[in-house]
């Protein structure tokens, strides 16, 4: 089924974008698109290095807030594990137990029960495929996990009371430690990184470029870390590596408390909007779970393997039946978060039904907080594995 | 979700009933007050993961590393400390030679102690405020991958600063001051100008360089335990902030023109004129009742008054110096204000990485 991108997509992917030079910063017009491999590490000398950014503009509307008692107590808590549960990359993670150039990413009894082309290639191409499929993925979760950087960096100006401003900012170093390690297992275990897909581009300087600073909330705190949750959990059940594991699991304790706040703060700011406002929040939301479902998909690595034009292959994957019942598992979690907060209008509840996913919303929400789950302390490596098969067990 | 817009910031004392505290904080009861700005913020992704800078690295891992946390690092029960004894040195207090405050009895002379430290801190904390500000839009704007982490991390360390400050004037004074009009004043703007190096300047540079000198000023005053251990605490975080800033502008002002050089100098120097007399306790005069002008007099003609305001600038002059914003120009106007002599003071962008990288030391409290 393929369905339009929405107007509030549409423009961005033209828009014009500023260019200025300055120290040695190498500004682009738009996304690099090529795969990027790493000389490790006799290149990393700062004057080879250029730095390749990309401008984005935004109108911030900002504020101070003077008034520093606290009234939320849910979002007290919240900020507070936050500085409590602030792991280090360096020092809390494993760096010795990845795997190694050979081995393959993902776990053996997925590999002997795996079909499909895939499975008919020889042994050398099977495990490059893999390997650069998770790279791919993993590259999407590091952009990602800068589009979260920025945006809540934003939200530490934009969000109105005190208690959100100092939660804001304990998120904000949050993700900047995602950024890190996922950079780092990238470089390191991988060697290749891949650019950022265009259309998870776009949703990122949609939410970064609007000047509603709820919109930016919406679109960070419910709908991509809601689906990174749900796509890190898998990553988590299915790697093959034990490092990877624990990194994922790590920033999936962080992810957790961030959809929880988004979820509380939201529900109540949204119910003083208008009806017209709350219907265009409620619009933009399925743009971009659309956008999300069927356009953020690597098709060049099975066009290259397979030897299929690369449209070919996004149809296969949108009319594959199975696969349609995995991406929409990735929903599991946005659904019932929306309702919650009110987006679910009657409206667009027809639009998620065409789409196969109004049947989520009843699960559970992350409104209900379950304090004791975010509260553990941060488990060890074998508990996470433990918890990796069993998840994985349960798909079975 | 009560919030009021207000289009100034507040003017009046406001008083804290810690017996009463529950039933103030009660959700419908609370009406958050925020003042809104508009900045045009030019922010930018950055595509490129390695890491060019290994300085700003580093900053970053001792962010991470020296990640201190106000609710268990420190001993806030409340047996260490109370409002009977002095907030600060007795010979430290600023209003001493004025009459009026000379004919208060020592027990008065002591609650005044904690005006004025409560003056004091209110300040840092609307300072801190600003800086948290600045240092989230600095994660848009910073163009280098690594310098975009540090920042985040600089963003957290000021939450965690607003956090204990805060904490400490509800749960210890019980009372705080409004914001000061030139603070105000540089905030605003840094906070609304569109050119990031000068967001970064005014904070990083100016703000975060008077903040230090300050708190190794009041550190050294405060008779509180706890409150030694907060300054400690935070000093060892903008210790780091002003490293990265000088690293990071020393190499980005060099690419500037000379005129845009110059517009940055002239800036700066601004804002250390407004901030010279940041904490001068005119509002504690207002809540006596004094006659200001009197009070200020009093205040600016004894010398270890202007020696102090002065001692204020010792870190920010060396650094201006070394990111050349300490041009001919400016130059004379500092002569003028009597604070260019510490441009050859020891340099903090030198920096004592050995300094930096030491454990925590919970000296007082801990």
């Amino acid at each position: 089924m393929a369905i339009q991108v929405g107007k509030n997509f549409q423009n961005l992917l033209t828009t014009e974008k500023l260019v200025k030079k300055y120290m040695k910063i190498t500004k682009l017009d738009s996304t690099p698109t090529d795969p990027r491999e790493f000389d490790l590490p006799a290149d990393f000398k700062p004057e080879n290095i250029e730095d390749i950014v990309e401008i984005f503009e935004t109108p911030l509307t900002g504020s101070y807030n003077w008034d520093y008692t606290i009234a939320d107590n849910r979002l007290k808590k919240l900020y507070e594990l936050g500085k409590k549960l602030n792991w280090d990359g360096s020092i809390d993670l494993d760096w010795g137990t990845h795997i190694a150039k050979d081995e393959y990413p993902i776990k053996a009894e997925l590999l002997a029960r795996m079909e499909g082309p895939l499975s008919m290639l020889p042994d050398d191409q099977k495990l490059e495929y893999l390997r650069h499929d998770q790279a791919w993925a993993l590259s999407q979760f590091l952009h990602g996990e800068q589009g979260a950087l920025l945006v809540a960096s934003q939200l530490v100006s934009c969000a109105p009371t005190y208690q959100a401003k100092l939660y804001a900012a304990s998120q904000t170093f949050d993700e900047a430690r995602h950024v890190e390690v996922f950079n780092r297992y990238i470089q390191q275990v991988h060697g290749m990184e891949y650019p950022i897909n265009k259309n998870l581009k776009s949703l990122l300087d949609k939410i970064l470029t609007d000047p509603r600073w709820d919109l930016k909330f919406i679109g960070m705190q419910i709908i991509i870390e809601g689906l990174a949750l749900a796509a890190f959990q898998t990553m988590k059940e299915t790697s093959n590596c034990p490092l990877l594991r624990q990194l994922v699991h790590y920033v999936i304790r962080d992810e957790a408390r961030h959809v929880t706040f988004g979820v509380n703060y939201l529900e109540e700011f949204l119910q003083t909007l208008s009806e017209e406002e709350l219907e265009e929040r409620a619009m933009f939301c399925f743009e971009a779970c659309v956008v999300m479902r069927d356009r953020i998909m690597n098709t060049e690595l099975p066009a290259k393997y397979f030897n299929m034009p690369e449209d070919e292959i996004r149809e296969m994957i949108l009319n594959d039946e199975t696969n349609d019942e995995f991406r929409n598992l990735l929903f599991t979690r946005i659904l019932p978060n929306l309702k919650r907060i009110g987006l679910l209008t009657d409206k667009v509840k027809p639009l998620y039904d065409e789409l196969g996913l109004l049947k989520y919303e009843n699960a559970d929400s992350d409104f209900e907080i379950d304090w004791a789950e975010l509260d553990k302390p941060l488990e060890d490596k074998d508990e996470i594995d433990q918890q990796a098969q069993s998840g994985l067990a349960n798909h079975f | 979700m009560k919030i009021t817009q207000i289009d100034s910031c507040p003017s009046g004392l406001r008083y804290f009933d810690n017996d009463d505290l529950e039933s103030k904080l009660k959700k419908q009861d609370v009406e958050d007050i925020v003042e809104i700005f508009q900045t045009p913020l030019t922010g930018s992704y950055n595509w490129d993961y390695t890491t060019a800078d290994n300085r700003l690295k580093k900053l970053y891992e001792l962010g991470k590393k020296l990640n201190w946390n106000a609710t268990m690092d420190l001993d806030w029960s409340n047996e260490h400390y109370s409002h009977k004894k002095w907030a600060s040195l007795p010979e430290f207090q600023q209003f001493k030679g004025f009459k009026p405050y000379d004919d208060l009895s020592e027990e008065q002379k002591i609650e005044c102690s904690w005006h004025i430290l409560s003056s004091g801190l209110s300040q840092i904390v609307h300072g801190e405020q600003g800086a948290l500000l600045v240092a989230s839009q600095l994660v848009s704007c910073a163009p280098t991958y690594q310098a975009k982490l540090y920042a985040a991390s600089q963003t957290f360390d000021e939450a965690r600063h607003v956090e204990v400050y805060n904490k400490y004037l509800q749960e210890r004074i019980g009372w705080t001051y409004p914001i000061m009009p030139g603070l105000k004043l540089l905030l605003d703007k840094i906070l609304t100008d569109p050119r990031w190096d000068l967001k970064f300047i005014g904070m990083q540079i100016i703000i975060e360089g008077l903040a230090l000198a300050a708190f190794e000023r009041q550190r050294a005053a405060a008779m509180d335990p706890l409150l030694k251990d907060i300054f400690y605490l935070v000093i060892r975080d903008e210790a780091r902030h002003v490293t990265f800033g000088v690293n990071y502008l020393e190499e980005f002002i060099e690419t500037l023109s000379e005129e845009e050089k110059e517009e940055r100098a002239d800036f700066a120097y601004e804002a250390c004129v407004v901030m010279r007399n940041r904490f001068g306790s005119t509002n504690v005069m207002k809540h006596y009742g004094w006659d200001e002008e009197a009070a200020a007099e009093v205040i600016n003609q004894s010398e270890g008054s202007t020696l102090f305001n002065n001692l204020l600038f010792s870190k920010i002059m060396p650094n201006l110096k070394r990111i050349g914003l300490l041009t001919d120009k400016v130059a004379e106007k500092y002569e003028k204000m009597g604070i260019l002599e510490f441009k050859d003071l020891e340099n903090n962008g030198d920096t004592s990485w050995e300094e930096l990288s030491k454990p925590l030391d919970y000296g007082e409290t801990g």
